[in-house]
């Protein structure tokens, strides 16, 4: 450059530097410090911003609803709801979303819908808001809701069984059932299951004998007969199973809360997660996600759903969470069914959405306000949590709406299925310490299991061990707020 | 700015007292020109200094605290714990590392030998040589995220073109990247869809060496393996060199395979140290340990560039000064 030597630019170069790297933490220091509180700095006008991505929600059916509802807020209270839609099978994208904006200030005002799990996440790192304060100002009776679900959006194993701390509304209660492709039933010359949760027969070896009649190889052998080619399977007999869940049927629980100790190891968690791989690998009846994807041409990421509505797997794990999309523009008649009873015991899940406030955010009462249009008035409720997302509502009062809400568009279904699954379904995604390290630390364990490359005694053994000191390790250095 | 910039020998003759303005009206030029240096330079340079530098210094400081995304006004000063943490008492770190160091050996040296070849292929007469070239090169430029989910259904065990290759030629079938086994291998295979970079680099030495020295070895009886082990690849080496250190920096650094295609698993058979510090910085919110992690990953990639530089002396030959 003329005019400048080499040394003077290096010399110049370096004085900048240094100034202008300082640049994001002056900006940092200017920036707005509000900790939230209340609407204090709240535009009268602002849109409330609705987070949709850390579970159910996003199918381009349930969007409809959650719109008109929206709109309706809009017009009754004056104040506009936007939506942030990040649709992500696992939910990670959406995690990650509300991480970075509570980061950069700018987080969404609620999670809507969010599982239990979602809440579990963070729950140790103060993002949600206590809505106890807000539900006794508005003079909100928690005994409007079934008792399974506030006392899940409580959280117990981490305020304690007597805080009356509660972390989000309840918007939707899933119970799950079967669900069976009937003319494969009937091709196969199998009875279909009963209608009736806890009828005589309808246990796991029952589960297994017939999908292993099924389970079909590309020369038309099933499962159980000789010369079957498990190499070459063209119709799975189950599928859409989250083999883990088949522990729940030997007694398995996660986590002691009076002991602080996971219960991984535990007899009838190995017997059951061993029985559950053994489905995959052994019986070769049950199609994870792979073998779905062997069976369903063009299976895109969603290879389960893929395998189930091109008639490639007989029966199926059916959330009610799924019934918007495995239940709708099937080619085949299907129905469901209840989950057969395991060696323990009768055990079926239950999934809990509830909405969420975020505690970073400026607009608390406003998303509160929300929350009560959108949750606790009857009608909308009901209308969001059956045509939102296809759940039951947890109004004590909408029980039913269920299905009025959903029998039309489920013709000859029996959706009376899914509510008399309440005595038998249990909320799993319950808080336990450093939830997040534990449950991300399964795969190096559990993966083993799942491909048949190790036995699960031995695993569980070594996944207890890892994830206990994870645990020891968050009591070192935290504690329960009870 | 022309005449400003006319230099001073041009007008040496003229009388000595034309020399004062003719340096007042330089120095001006010569102003003038500095300033218009740094408006053009302005963009760039606030660029890499508040986008670059400052999270760089940041990333460092952080690296000595337990900023927690979620949580930063509770931020606290924790010296070297980080580190510490990270070098004795995480095992993800060492796992992490060996199974970046496996696939970067692997890909590396494939990308080396397999690059040198294509740029062999290219560097001969072929009819449309052009379009060959642009060919080779136009899957470098394609994002990665789209090449991550091609290559997914590549590798599906069942329906992809992989496996049905295995059964053309009568091989048994591979799980790919469902197999703790195969899952890096699979990803190796991968990384030679980038191949056309280091390609490109081999083929602008190749075309530069001399084709009188082939000329000269062939009238002295050496073949086509001699001419290539005696003439070519010494001269090659400089690229041999350059794409060696640039695969050493990439490949440490793989990412986005794992994140889209197997998620670090299975069993965290593909867990990239890059995959590792981002669940730390975006699913833990560790932000301060993660910054250790990128410092420790910087640390190891500048010593074995160093190794490289140094061990170069021996094998690397430039025309000019032979081996150095």
């Amino acid at each position: 450059m003329p005019g400048m030597t080499r040394r003077q630019l290096l010399r110049r170069g370096l004085t900048l530097a240094p100034a202008m790297s300082m640049w994001p933490a002056l900006l940092a220091a200017c920036g707005d410090d509000d900790d939230g509180g209340g609407d204090a700095t709240d535009s009268q006008n602002a849109a409330l911003q609705i987070l949709v991505g850390f579970g159910t929600g996003n199918a381009p059916n349930q969007i409809p609803a959650q719109e008109e509802l929206a709109a309706a807020f809009e017009e009754a209270r004056g104040r506009a709801i936007a939506f942030r839609r990040i649709p992500d099978v696992d939910g990670q994208e959406a995690q990650r979303q509300l991480g970075v904006s509570i980061a950069a200030g700018n987080p969404a005002d609620i999670i809507l819908p969010t599982g239990v799990f979602g809440i579990s996440l963070y729950l140790d790192q103060d993002v949600w808001l206590d809505l106890a304060p807000y539900l006794a100002d508005a003079d909100i009776d928690l005994g409007l809701f079934a008792e399974a679900a506030t006392a899940a959006a409580k959280v117990p194993n981490y305020f304690g069984p007597d805080s009356d701390v509660i972390v989000g509304i309840p918007a939707g209660l899933f119970t799950h059932t079967i669900a069976y492709n009937k003319e494969l039933l009937a091709a196969a010359g199998v009875d279909e299951p009963p209608h009736q949760w806890d009828a005589a027969g309808w246990d796991y070896g029952r589960l297994l004998e017939i999908t292993k009649a099924l389970t079909l190889d590309s020369s038309g052998r099933n499962a159980a007969d000789a010369g079957f080619d498990p190499g070459d399977i063209v119709q799975f007999g189950l599928g859409h199973w989250d083999t883990g869940l088949m522990a729940l049927g030997y007694g398995a629980q996660k986590y002691d809360p009076e002991t602080r100790r996971l219960l991984l190891d535990s007899d009838e968690n190995i017997e059951g997660t061993q029985f559950g791989a053994d489905l995959v690998n052994v019986h070769h009846v049950l199609a994870n996600d792979q073998l779905a994807a062997g069976v369903a041409a063009g299976a895109g990421d969603q290879p389960q759903l893929a395998a189930w509505k091109s008639g490639k797997l007989a029966i199926i794990d059916m959330c009610g969470c799924d019934l918007l999309s495995y239940g709708v523009d099937n080619d085949f008649e299907w129905d469901v069914a209840p989950w057969p009873k395991g060696p323990a015991k009768l055990v079926s899940t239950l999934n809990l959405d509830v909405g969420a406030v975020v505690a970073a955010s400026d607009k608390r009462d406003a998303a509160f306000e929300a929350l009560e249009f959108l949750l606790v008035e009857p009608a909308n409720a009901r209308k969001l949590a059956t045509k939102g997302y296809g759940a039951m509502s947890p109004l004590r009062s909408e029980e039913g709406a269920f299905l009025t809400e959903l029998e039309s568009e489920f013709p000859g279904i029996d959706l009376q299925l899914f509510l008399d699954a309440f005595p038998f379904s249990v909320n799993q995604e319950g808080w336990f310490p450093a939830f997040t390290q534990v449950n991300d630390a399964g795969g190096e364990f559990l993966d083993p299991i799942a491909l048949g490359d190790a036995p699960a005694a031995d695993q569980l053994r070594e996944y207890q061990r890892a994830a206990q000191n994870l645990v020891d390790r968050w009591f070192e250095e935290n504690e329960l707020p009870s | 700015m022309s005449t400003a910039a006319a230099p001073a020998g041009t007008s040496a003759g003229t009388a000595a007292d034309d020399a004062p303005p003719r340096r007042r009206r330089r120095s001006r030029a010569s102003r003038r020109e500095a300033w218009a240096a740094y408006g053009f330079l302005s963009p760039w340079a606030i660029g890499f200094v508040g986008l670059t530098v400052g999270p760089i210094v940041a990333s460092l400081v952080l690296s000595f605290t337990d900023y927690n995304l979620l949580d930063a006004g509770d931020t606290s000063w924790v010296g070297t714990d980080n580190y510490r943490e990270a070098l004795t008492e995480d095992r993800l770190v060492l796992h992490s590392l060996k199974v970046t160091a496996y696939y970067a050996t692997l890909a590396v040296a494939l990308d080396l030998v397999v690059g040198l070849a294509v740029a062999l292929l290219l560097n001969t007469g072929l009819r449309a040589i052009g379009a060959i070239r642009t060919i080779y090169y136009l899957p470098a430029a394609v994002s990665g995220v789209a090449v991550s989910l091609l290559w997914l259904w590549i590798f599906q065990p069942s329906s992809g073109l992989a496996n049905a290759m295995l059964d053309l030629v009568g091989l048994p079938r591979i799980d790919w990247v469902y197999s703790t086994t195969w899952v890096i291998p699979a990803f190796v295979l991968m990384s030679l869809w980038g191949v056309g970079r280091s390609a490109f680099i081999y083929l602008a030495i190749l075309q530069r060496i001399p084709t009188n020295l082939y000329e000269a070895a062939a009238v002295d009886g050496a073949g086509p393996f001699t001419r290539f082990r005696r003439i070519t690849l010494p001269l090659v080496t400089p690229a041999i060199f350059l794409n060696l250190v640039l695969g050493i920096i990439s490949n440490f650094q793989t990412f986005t395979q794992a994140f889209v295609i197997s998620e670090g698993g299975p069993a965290n058979a593909s867990l990239f140290y890059t995959l590792y510090l981002y669940r730390n910085a975006f699913r833990y919110f560790r932000v301060g340990y993660a910054s250790a992690l990128a410092w420790i990953l910087f640390a190891l990639l500048l010593a074995l560039t160093l190794v490289a530089f140094r061990s170069s002396r021996r094998w690397v030959y430039y025309e000019a000064g032979g081996a150095r």
